[in-house]
C-alpha cells in the first residue's frame, strides 16, 4: 500500500479529518503522520534532507496518535521543518521514537494547501481490526 | 428534542435531563428548520448541564458544530462557583477581527487596485508557517507581549496610541500571566508575530456601499464609499498550543472534580481551581498576543497602503477590534442583581449598548462597534451593540457566516473554473497564499452573512450600521 492509498479525507463543514489505515500500530502512526503533511502540503515534494529525532507517549492509542501528530505541528511553527518520512517505533517502556526526514518548509516549493492549528479529540477513534489498525483523526482548520 | 419557537428570532429549548438552564437559540424558522437534527443544537444543550451556568446556553444565528461548545455558543459562568472551558474559547484563542478606516474615497484606490493588493500581500506574512520578515523580537519581547499585548505594539512604535482606545480591552487583558504559557507554545509564537496565519484569516481593502444609520455611521466616522480595511486573525500556533496543553489538563480536571461531561471536549475546571487559573492566565496571555498581532498586522497595512500612494492624505485609524474567541470576566445583572461573570464568547462578538462604560467615550452615545466579516465575494457588516443584548445575552451576538461547504466540496466546485477571474470580474482582486486556499475559501462556501446579520438584529442584539464590500483581498 502507498502512502497516499493508506489515508482518505473526511468530509466535514468547517474543518478536514483523515481515516487512515496500518498493518500495526507504528505503521498506523506513521500513515497518520504523513497523511497529516500530505493535508497541509504535497508531500510527495519533499525532500528527506534532515533527520529529526522525538519521543511521545500517551495512556492510550488515541492520546499516541495525537501527541505525534501534535508534534509534527509544533516542528513546522517553531522550527520551521516538515517531513514526508517517519520510522517509529516503541521502547520496552511504551515510549513512541519517531524519527522524522524532512527539510525546512518552503512554501513555492511544497505545495502548500492549508494550515493546521490543532489536533482534536473530536471523532478520534484508534480501532483495532482485522489486518491491522484504521483511525479516524480531525484535523481545526 | 423539545424546541418551542418564542419569536421570530428566538428558540427555546427547555430544560431536560442534565441541564441546569434553558437553552436559548436566535434564529429564523428558516435557519431552524435547517439546524433542527445537527449535533449543534445537542452541544447547547450539553453547555447547558455545566457547573456554575446562569441565564441560559446561548446560539447565535451562525451556529454550527464546534469542538465542545458550538461555534456561536455564548454562555455565563459565576465567577465563584462556576466552571471555564477551553472548549468555550477554542484553538485560536481571540481571533478577532479589526476594522480600519482611511480618508480615500474608492475611485481613489480604483486604479492602484492591483498594486495595493500585491502590496499587502507581499508586506504582511501570510500562510502556513508564515513568519514575519524584517522584525525580529526577542524572548523578553514575546514576554511582553504577552503581558501588555496591543499596548506593546504601540510602545514599540507599531501604532499610535490612540489605537489603543478602540480595542476591546484596550487591546489586553490584565490577568495574562506568560509564566503560564509553556515553552513549546512560545516556541510555536515565535517569528509569529505580526503574521495573518491561513485558512479563513485575511486582510480585505474595500469600501462603505450602503448605510443603514447615518446617524451612528457618523459617529463611527464612516461614509458612503469610504476606502476600509479589514484585519482578520488571532494569536496564531501560541493560542493554539496553549489551548491543546490545557485540554489534556482539563481532561483530567474534570474527572478530579467530578465533574459529568456529556462530551470529553466539554472538559473544564471550577474557575476557582488551580487548573483553572492556570487556564485563564495562559490563555489571557494567548488573547494579548493576539491583541498585539492585529496591531502589528494593522502597521504592516499602513505601510502596504503608503508604499503604492504615499504616507500622506491616507488617515488610518482604527474603527474598533473585536475578539470573537474568548472567555472574560464582566459584570452582568443576574435576576435584578449585578454578578461578575466569565462570559465564554465562542464564535461570538460582545456587543454592549450606548452608554455603557466600556464603549469607547466617542462612541459612548451610540454603542460599541460590532464587526461582523462574510465571505470574499460579498459583504461584511458593521453593526453596534443594544441594551436587549445586554440584558438578554451578556452582551452578546453573532460573529460570521459560517461555513455551508466543506473545504473538499468547496474545492471540487471549483475544477474547470478559474475564481480568481470570476471575482476579478466582479470587482474584487484575490490573492492567496495558495491556489487552494482561495478555492476553500470561495463565496458560495460560505452562508450569506446579511441572513445572519438580519436574524441578530430581528433579534434585538445589534443594530445594523453599515454594510462593507470587498476590493482586494489576501488570503493566507
Amino acid at each position: 500500500m502507498n502512502q497516499k492509498s493508506c489515508y482518505h479525507p473526511i468530509e466535514h463543514t468547517g474543518d478536514l479529518g483523515v481515516e487512515v489505515q496500518g498493518g500495526s500500530l507504528e505503521e498506523l502512526l506513521q500513515n497518520a503522520s504523513w497523511a497529516l503533511v500530505d493535508t497541509i502540503a504535497d508531500a510527495s515534494t519533499i525532500q528527506p534532507k534532515t533527520v529529526v529525532q522525538w519521543e511521545f507517549s500517551g495512556n492510550s492509542p488515541e492520546e499516541m496518535l495525537v501527541h505525534q501528530l501534535e508534534e509534527i505541528l509544533y516542528q513546522l511553527d517553531a522550527k520551521g521543518l516538515i517531513f514526508s518520512s517517519f520510522l517509529i517505533n516503541f521502547n520496552e517502556d511504551s515510549i513512541g521514537i519517531c524519527q522524522a526526514k524532512g527539510e525546512p518548509f518552503s512554501r513555492e516549493s511544497h505545495g502548500f494547501k492549508t494550515e493546521i492549528k490543532a489536533i482534536t479529540y473530536h471523532h478520534l477513534k484508534v480501532l483495532k481490526e482485522e489486518g491491522g489498525f484504521r483511525a479516524t483523526v480531525i484535523f481545526d482548520v | 428534542m423539545n424546541i418551542e419557537k418564542i419569536s421570530e428570532y428566538e428558540f427555546k429549548i427547555p430544560k431536560h435531563g442534565a441541564m441546569r438552564v434553558d437553552g436559548i437559540v436566535f434564529v429564523s424558522e428558516a435557519m431552524m428548520q435547517e439546524i433542527r437534527n445537527d449535533p449543534c443544537l445537542d452541544q447547547v444543550v450539553n453547555v447547558a448541564t455545566l457547573p456554575g451556568i446562569v441565564g441560559n446556553s446561548f446560539a447565535m444565528p451562525d451556529i454550527h458544530w464546534g469542538y465542545g461548545f458550538p461555534i456561536g455558543g455564548v454562555a455565563a459562568f459565576d465567577a465563584e462557583s462556576g466552571i471555564v472551558s477551553p472548549g468555550g474559547v477554542g484553538y485560536d484563542i481571540n481571533c478577532g477581527v479589526r476594522l480600519l478606516k482611511t480618508q480615500l474615497q474608492r475611485s481613489d484606490i480604483l486604479p492602484h487596485l492591483k498594486t495595493l493588493t500585491a502590496s499587502l500581500f507581499s508586506t504582511i506574512p501570510t500562510g502556513v508557517g508564515s513568519h514575519h520578515r524584517g522584525h525580529h523580537f526577542s524572548q523578553q519581547d514575546y514576554r511582553d507581549v504577552l503581558q501588555q499585548g496591543a499596548g506593546w505594539g504601540v510602545k514599540q512604535g507599531f501604532g499610535e496610541e490612540e489605537d489603543l482606545h478602540y480595542i476591546e480591552e484596550g487591546g489586553r487583558l490584565p490577568q495574562a500571566d506568560p509564566s503560564l504559557v509553556s515553552v513549546r507554545a512560545m516556541e510555536r509564537g515565535q517569528g509569529q508575530l505580526g503574521t495573518l496565519g491561513s485558512g479563513n484569516h485575511f486582510v480585505e481593502l474595500g469600501y462603505v456601499d450602503e448605510i443603514y444609520d447615518e446617524k451612528v455611521a457618523k459617529a463611527l466616522g464612516l461614509q458612503l464609499n469610504q476606502v476600509t480595511v479589514i484585519v482578520h486573525t488571532g494569536s496564531r500556533g501560541l493560542g493554539h498550543q496553549v489551548c491543546s496543553d490545557h485540554l489534556e489538563m482539563m481532561i483530567k480536571a474534570a474527572t478530579k472534580y467530578k465533574i459529568d461531561l456529556p462530551d470529553k471536549q466539554l472538559c473544564c475546571a471550577p474557575i476557582q481551581s488551580d487548573e483553572g487559573k492556570k487556564y485563564l492566565g495562559a490563555m489571557a496571555a494567548a488573547a494579548n498576543f493576539a491583541f498585539a498581532n492585529r496591531q502589528l498586522v494593522t502597521f504592516y497595512v499602513r505601510q502596504a497602503l503608503e508604499k503604492v500612494l504615499g504616507a500622506s492624505g491616507l488617515g488610518i485609524r482604527v474603527v474598533y477590534d473585536v475578539c470573537h474567541n474568548i472567555a472574560k470576566f464582566e459584570e452582568h445583572q443576574v435576576g435584578g442583581i449585578s454578578k461578575r461573570v466569565l462570559v465564554h464568547r465562542k464564535g461570538a462578538t460582545r456587543s454592549f449598548p450606548a452608554k455603557h462604560p466600556l464603549v469607547p467615550s466617542s462612541y459612548r452615545e451610540v454603542g460599541q462597534p460590532v464587526l461582523i466579516p462574510g465571505d470574499m465575494g460579498r459583504y461584511s457588516f458593521v453593526l453596534v451593540g443594544t441594551n436587549k443584548a445586554l440584558e438578554q445575552t451578556f452582551g452578546s451576538t453573532c460573529h460570521g457566516a459560517g461555513r455551508v461547504m466543506s473545504r473538499h466540496k468547496a474545492k471540487n466546485s471549483t475544477r474547470g473554473r478559474n475564481v480568481e477571474q470570476e471575482l476579478l470580474d466582479q470587482g474584487i482582486y484575490v490573492i492567496g497564499a495558495s491556489r487552494a486556499t482561495i478555492a476553500e475559501e470561495v463565496p458560495w462556501a460560505y452562508k450569506d452573512v446579511a441572513n445572519v446579520v438580519d436574524a441578530v438584529e430581528g433579534a434585538g442584539l445589534s443594530k445594523k450600521v453599515v454594510r462593507l464590500r470587498p476590493l482586494g483581498v489576501i488570503k493566507g
